[in-house]
């Protein structure tokens, strides 16, 4: 199976919401011709660090095929893929560090971010199923999911680039 | 061939009390859907599949690229991404339309959506209500999933919901949209005339807001937009979108039900508070 990415924006940058009126009439029958003026775009970008590196991991987990370990492991999963995606599109700040991202055998990925005496991992195995553990000063402590407050706080804190 | 009962049973849902109602909506489309996991095994030929169990009550097909995967997550920063990403496989599997005569409702299916959508299609057209939309979706659903089970695939694990209304205001033959945004918005707006140009040509807005389940927690979001938009026929009009997408509280029928009835609830009410008396009036608020 091949895959492909599919990139549906102009740019890389943090201009443009998600939830844009375009994605409220995607499920639409029948769209009409809206009426956008033409504005001048601002000539500073903030320039993300993190993002290039991680849509180019993403693609290369998402070309993985079953068996891709000879060990039986599931291919990684693109609902998770995309789901993983959405998660860093909110927690990372412009100068984030890259998270490595790891297969995991049962379609999930393992996200990752090191810095000196601390770790902070998060396995999302399907969307919205996601745990995560911070590793620091020898004690490891599970981090609330529910929302990405904590994870995000945590990132601004110690994992920037 | 549907099953026995697939159409609408209106005994099963009631409209709540306190529900703000209208007896003439602008309404023009109203989808109900979910969104579920990506269903391992899914391919094109399914869907004709699924199809049969549809085709006395839609007998008509049309193919479109599918939608990309959305998800309603929380966080301090608000939800903002330069780029959208959507893995493909290298034959992308499409959604269908599967429409009814009257080409007035569909279902939409693709490997990781089923919707049902109303439309108006003439002047004549009125809106089955949500009651009667719910259960054909839970009745639709049901069928969607019998039909993946009996092809050995699923389950299906429902992880969004989705519930949006779609009302378009004509400008009036004798008025402007400036005065139309007026009559629709006017009451939140106030004056945004500048004292050396005056009242602004037109309007659009983006608001989200956050729901809740009963502990508190986020589950969702009730997303409303309007903007100024040209139907097919020419007839200029303001087009005002209500959203409410979010995670059903179970991963199962029952889970997206809930949602849909929430969502429904924040999307009539908002639409009841964004909305001017002038207008209400114009619709026969009851």
């Amino acid at each position: 199976m091949n895959f492909a990415l599919r990139r549906y924006s102009d740019d890389d940058q943090w201009l443009s919401s998600v939830n844009t009126t375009n994605e409220l009439s995607r499920s639409v029958a029948r769209p009409v011709v809206l009426a956008r003026p033409q504005l001048s775009a601002p000539t500073f970008v903030h320039n993300s660090k993190w993002a290039r590196p991680t849509i180019d991991r993403l693609v290369a987990l998402a070309s993985l095929k079953d068996n891709w370990d000879q060990r039986g492991s599931a291919a990684p999963r693109a609902d998770v893929l995309s789901f993983a995606w959405t998660i860093l599109a909110q927690i990372m700040p412009s100068d984030g560090k890259a998270p490595v991202i790891v297969p995991l055998g049962n379609g999930g990925v393992q996200i990752e971010w090191s810095a000196p005496h601390i770790e902070l991992e998060v396995e999302v195995t399907r969307p919205f199923e996601v745990s995560a553990f911070l590793f620091a000063d020898g004690r490891d402590d599970e981090i609330d999911t529910d929302t990405l407050d904590e994870m995000t706080n945590l990132i601004a804190q110690h994992f920037r680039s | 061939m549907a099953p026995p009962g697939f159409k609408a049973d209106l005994m099963n849902s009631q409209r709540p009390a306190d529900l703000p109602e209208f007896r003439d909506p602008p309404l023009t489309e109203v989808v109900l859907g979910a969104q579920f996991d990506v269903i391992p095994g899914f391919l094109t030929p399914h869907i004709g599949i699924v199809w049969e169990r549809f085709r006395d009550d839609f007998p008509l097909v049309e193919e479109h690229p599918p939608l990309p995967p959305a998800f309603e997550t929380f966080g301090p920063a608000p939800q903002f991404a330069g780029i959208g990403l959507q893995l493909l496989t290298g034959a992308e599997a499409a959604r269908v339309f599967f429409i009814n005569k009257a080409r007035t409702e569909l279902l939409q299916v693709q490997k990781d959506r089923f919707l049902h959508n109303w439309r108006k299609i003439g002047a004549g057209d009125s809106y089955p209500r949500f009651e009667a939309m719910l259960e054909t979706f839970k009745s639709g659903f049901r069928t969607f999933a019998a039909a993946i089970s009996g092809e050995g695939l699923g389950p299906i694990i429902p992880n969004q919901c989705e519930v949006t209304y779609i009302n378009q205001m004509p400008v009036p033959p004798t008025g402007t949209l400036s005065d139309l945004t007026d009559d629709l918005f006017g009451q939140h707006t106030g004056s945004l005339a500048l004292p050396d140009l005056g009242k602004p040509e037109d309007l659009r807005f983006l608001l989200r807001y956050i729901m809740h389940d009963d502990n508190g927690k986020p589950i969702g979001r009730l997303v409303a937009s309007a903007e100024p938009a040209r139907r097919v026929d020419g007839q200029t009009i303001m087009q005002l979108t209500l959203t409410a997408r979010g995670r059903p509280l179970t991963p199962d029928e029952s889970g997206v039900a809930d949602f849909l009835n929430r969502g429904r609830v924040c999307v009539v009410k908002g639409f009841a508070h964004l909305t001017g008396p002038k207008m209400h009036k114009l619709w026969e608020r009851i």
